[in-house]
């Protein structure tokens, strides 16, 4: 299953952290992660180290094992990569550990609230702004990038950890979908329903 | 009510994608053929003002049309785009329907919503729709607007048999009130069935031949690269 449908079908479900009350205790975690950034080292690290605790949990309780699972897959190969370069650049191994759990927790928390934030719920709660249009035109893309996907996999050609060459034209195939036609096309529709341009 | 487009010519960077077109529109029911690529989406773009146009311009009854704010050109001409996912950006198909109703202020024409049967989506993504379904809330999102004047683009393109009858209907109904509707197409046998009112043929964006429905002929049509509406009845 791709990740958008697994999102999708994770954000369907009806747990109690999906419910409308929790989502500003949400927002406030997620604000709260992110600015862990700021703290000192040491305080840092176990504050992260709690908080990627904390947003696994949630993310198992909320169902989304399986979609943790794949992402700390893709991240481990990220930092695979990240790691030697760290440390050739002469990075501390304190350092690296803080900011890869930092990171972790971000992550999490940042997947936790996806997961159990419906759509229809962002815009009750937050209206018609810039921010629901800017995040939904997100959504679209990660859609059409998902449809490019498919269409290069249907041909055979797939993406794989060891030809990821093959991502460079689904890349270039998104840029002119997304930067061209649909933004014509949506363009269109949006002014054709009375907004000006 | 009419709408003239005169003298328009559209450029586009640099390759000229329609020239010198000339045609008026009255009440009933009109369709733009032409072949792949030949400039009807560009025709149709252009009197809805989604186009600037190179040269020429567009009167409604007499009055430019483009001058008008674009929620006053809204109001008046619906425009409905090609590819109904690409026109979607709401996160339901009840939000996408209504959108237009929110931006013009105007009153909802409820009956849209039962002839094209797109009640049972409401709830929906409109990305989680088959193409069929798309389409018809890509044209209700338009069409509850209640618009005297409708531009269709290729509508009956993955319209299932209800789907187009349900169009159908509602091409009649439109033209029993009096809206100047236009259709693109490439296949003139998707309109056949309620008898369009006029024709206009356009290949390589230039009017190749215009004129009632009665008037229009295979050979011209063969012509220009477009289905002959005698082809189908060889297999009858």
């Amino acid at each position: 299953m791709s990740f958008l449908l697994e999102i999708e079908k994770l954000q369907k479900k009806r747990t109690p952290f999906h419910e409308r009350k929790f989502f500003w205790i949400k927002v406030v975690l997620v604000l709260f992660t992110l600015g862990s950034g700021v703290l000192p080292l040491s305080y840092r690290t176990l504050s992260s180290l709690t908080l990627s605790l904390l947003f696994v949990s949630l993310i198992l309780i909320a169902g989304g094992g399986r979609l943790l699972a794949r992402l700390l897959v893709l991240y481990s190969v990220l930092m695979i990569f990240i790691l030697p370069f760290s440390f050739l650049g002469g990075a501390s191994i304190t350092y690296i550990t803080s900011i890869s759990i930092y990171t972790v927790a971000t992550f999490s928390a940042l997947t936790f609230f996806v997961i159990s934030t419906p759509w229809s719920q962002i815009e009750e709660v937050l209206g018609d702004n810039v921010i629901v249009y800017a995040y939904r035109m997100l959504d679209l893309s990660i859609r059409d990038l998902q449809r490019v996907i498919e269409s290069y996999a249907a041909r055979g050609a797939e993406v794989t950890a060891l030809k990821p060459w093959r991502a460079v034209p689904i890349f270039i195939s998104i840029l002119y979908l997304t930067a061209s036609v649909r933004i014509t096309t949506l363009e269109d529709s949006l002014k054709a329903r009375g907004i000006s341009g | 009510m009419k709408i003239e487009v005169k003298g328009l010519t559209v450029i586009i960077n640099e390759r000229p994608i329609l020239d010198n077109i000339t045609v008026s529109f009255n009440e009933g029911i009109h369709v733009v053929l032409g072949p792949n690529g030949a400039g009807k989406s560009t025709l149709l773009k252009s009197i809805a003002c989604l186009l600037r146009p190179s040269k020429g311009e567009i009167l409604l009854d007499g009055v430019n049309l483009c001058e008008l704010p674009r929620v006053e050109i809204s109001k008046r001409v619906g425009y409905c785009w090609q590819n109904p996912l690409y026109g979607f950006f709401e996160s339901t198909v009840e939000r996408e329907i209504y959108f237009i109703i929110k931006n013009l202020r105007v009153p909802p024409r409820a009956d849209i919503l039962k002839i094209l049967d797109v009640e049972k989506f409401m709830k929906r993504s409109p990305f989680e729709l088959s193409g069929g379904e798309a389409k018809r809330v890509s044209l209700a999102s338009i069409l509850i607007a209640n618009q005297p004047i409708i531009l269709l683009d290729e509508p009956f393109e993955e319209l299932d048999w209800s789907g187009y009858k349900a169009l159908q209907d509602l091409l009649r109904t439109f033209r029993d009130e009096g809206k100047i509707v236009v259709i693109a197409t490439n296949n003139p046998l998707e309109v056949e069935p309620f008898k369009p009112d006029t024709f206009v043929l356009i290949s390589s964006g230039k009017i190749k031949s215009k004129g009632p429905w009665s008037e229009l002929n295979d050979n011209i049509l063969i012509e220009s690269g477009v289905i002959p509406r005698g082809y189908i009845c060889r297999f009858c």
